[in-house]
């Protein structure tokens, strides 16, 4: 035993209960998993596979931190940290606490990825096409909408039940700034929810896309006919658009407000911040936020028996924006004049670009001349600013010293 | 309590609704506006210089 002791990882397995050594070597094997599958391309590898080595190293590494009392913990992070003097003390210890600290507590590190995200957008299509993007972007929200009273239902806490409503818009730092603003005690488990089901929405979304009848999704569309915009126009909305918005939901602005600015420092034209926020800002706060995620997600998480219910509800969010948005798609080709291949429908579930490539790849499988994917990123773009609204709806609402939150029992 | 928050829902859906036509309202503005200027621009670049 003594020699164990020199081992501690190992050595940690024979001193804690039983369910919680389980729980270890069960969420090593998930931090496998997920390298293996983001290392295969299934699951999405920029936020993935951080994050599965993340989980593998933080419970691997669980040691004996003091000797007299037989505290267990490791060297990443300490999220329960919550007085000034214990902050200052694992700041010093804990190499991922300054991150959690001063990027995730804030929210910090899904506005830096909302920048990032704002200067690669393109939005030509949503200002050629609004009503067409808007229309069917409100339409995949049905599974933002329709979540929050059935995770009410399912016993979840108001809070909780609108931050796991907001994995139905299928956007990871949406998710993740919603639920740190409504829910701070599941925000790991439910963004990790959000960011695994997300990660696999380019292999469920084909199966739901064959409700829509064969014909209909091999409709050819021309892209030649989208009337071009002016960069003046863009920059002009990303300007109004976010003061507009800022105003109607201030709890929400530092998000608005890094997603506008990186897309009116596009449209502007200002290389420099161009390349910084879309290349190492962006791709920074990624793998930091995957990896800070997985550092996160120890044994104590698997064991809240919530974790189940979120499972659920994450599945049950993303099925019903999907089928919000085919039925959109639906509707739009009914009401218009133009061919519309209905398919675009299910881009606008947002998830920028997965599910416009989702979109394509179901037409293309039925009518190879099929090109929908200049269309599709207009709902998708569209998406992400209906998201945007709802989790300022919910935030304001829902957080616990929100305007409805005491009407809901909480 | 959960019919409550169906409510809710369903008055968030109709907020978000009226947001994202102000929102296709303020782009076919700019749009027109934009497009009048450019007209703007491009009549008094055909003046003949004084």
């Amino acid at each position: 035993m003594l020699i164990l002791e020199l081992f501690q990882g190992i050595y940690t397995f024979f001193l804690t209960a039983p369910e919680i050594a389980f729980g270890r070597l069960f969420l090593i094997a998930l931090g496998l998993l997920f390298v293996f599958l983001s290392y295969k391309k299934i699951l999405e590898p920029l936020v993935m596979l951080p994050l599965g080595m993340g989980m593998l190293a933080v419970n691997a590494g669980l040691m004996v931190m003091d000797a007299q009392t037989g505290q267990l913990g490791n060297l990443f992070i300490n999220p329960l940290a919550s007085n000034v003097e214990q902050v200052m003390y694992y700041l010093q210890i804990d190499f991922l606490q300054p991150i959690y600290n001063f990027t995730f507590s804030n929210g910090l590190i899904a506005c830096l990825v909302f920048m990032g995200i704002g200067a690669i957008t393109d939005i030509d299509i949503l200002l050629a096409r609004p009503y067409m993007s808007l229309f069917l972007a409100i339409c995949a929200e049905l599974g933002t909408v329709l979540t929050l009273p059935i995770a009410m239902a399912m016993g979840l806490a108001p809070n909780e039940s609108a931050a796991i409503a907001l994995v139905g818009g299928a956007d990871g730092p949406m998710v993740l700034y919603g639920s740190i603003m409504l829910a701070r005690d599941l925000f790991v488990p439910i963004t990790v929810v959000a960011y695994v089901y997300l990660g696999v929405i380019y292999a469920g979304y084909p199966f739901l896309a064959k409700i829509i009848p064969r014909r209909l999704r091999g409709i050819e569309m021309d892209w030649r006919t989208i009337p071009q915009v002016s960069p003046g126009a863009k920059f002009t909305f990303a300007i109004l658009a976010c003061g507009f918005l800022c105003l109607l939901f201030p709890v929400a602005a530092p998000l608005f407000g890094s997603f506008f600015v990186g897309l009116a420092i596009k449209e502007a034209g200002v290389l420099r911040f161009i390349e910084f926020l879309s290349g190492p800002l962006l791709y920074g706060a990624t793998f930091f936020l995957g990896f800070t995620l997985g550092a996160l997600l120890g044994v104590d998480i698997i064991l809240n028996p919530k974790v189940l219910t979120l499972l659920v509800l994450g599945i049950i969010a993303l099925t019903l924006s999907g089928l919000g948005g085919i039925t959109g798609g639906l509707i739009y080709h009914k009401i218009t004049k133009e061919p519309f291949n209905p398919l675009i429908g299910i881009a606008a579930v947002s998830c920028v670009p997965t599910t416009a490539k989702v979109a394509q790849k179901c037409a293309v499988t039925v009518n190879k001349k099929a090109m929908i994917l200049p269309f599709a990123m207009g709902p998708c773009v569209a998406g992400v600013i209906t998201t945007a609204i709802f989790t300022g709806i919910y935030i304001t609402g829902f957080r616990p010293e929100g305007v409805f939150f005491g009407l809901f029992g909480g | 309590m959960v019919l409550n928050s169906l409510i809710f829902a369903l008055i968030a859906y109709g907020i978000a609704m009226v947001i994202a036509l102000c929102v296709a309202l303020t782009i076919k503005l700019i749009a027109i506006v934009v497009r009048r200027g450019d007209k703007l621009a491009a009549a008094s670049s055909a003046l003949p210089e004084s």
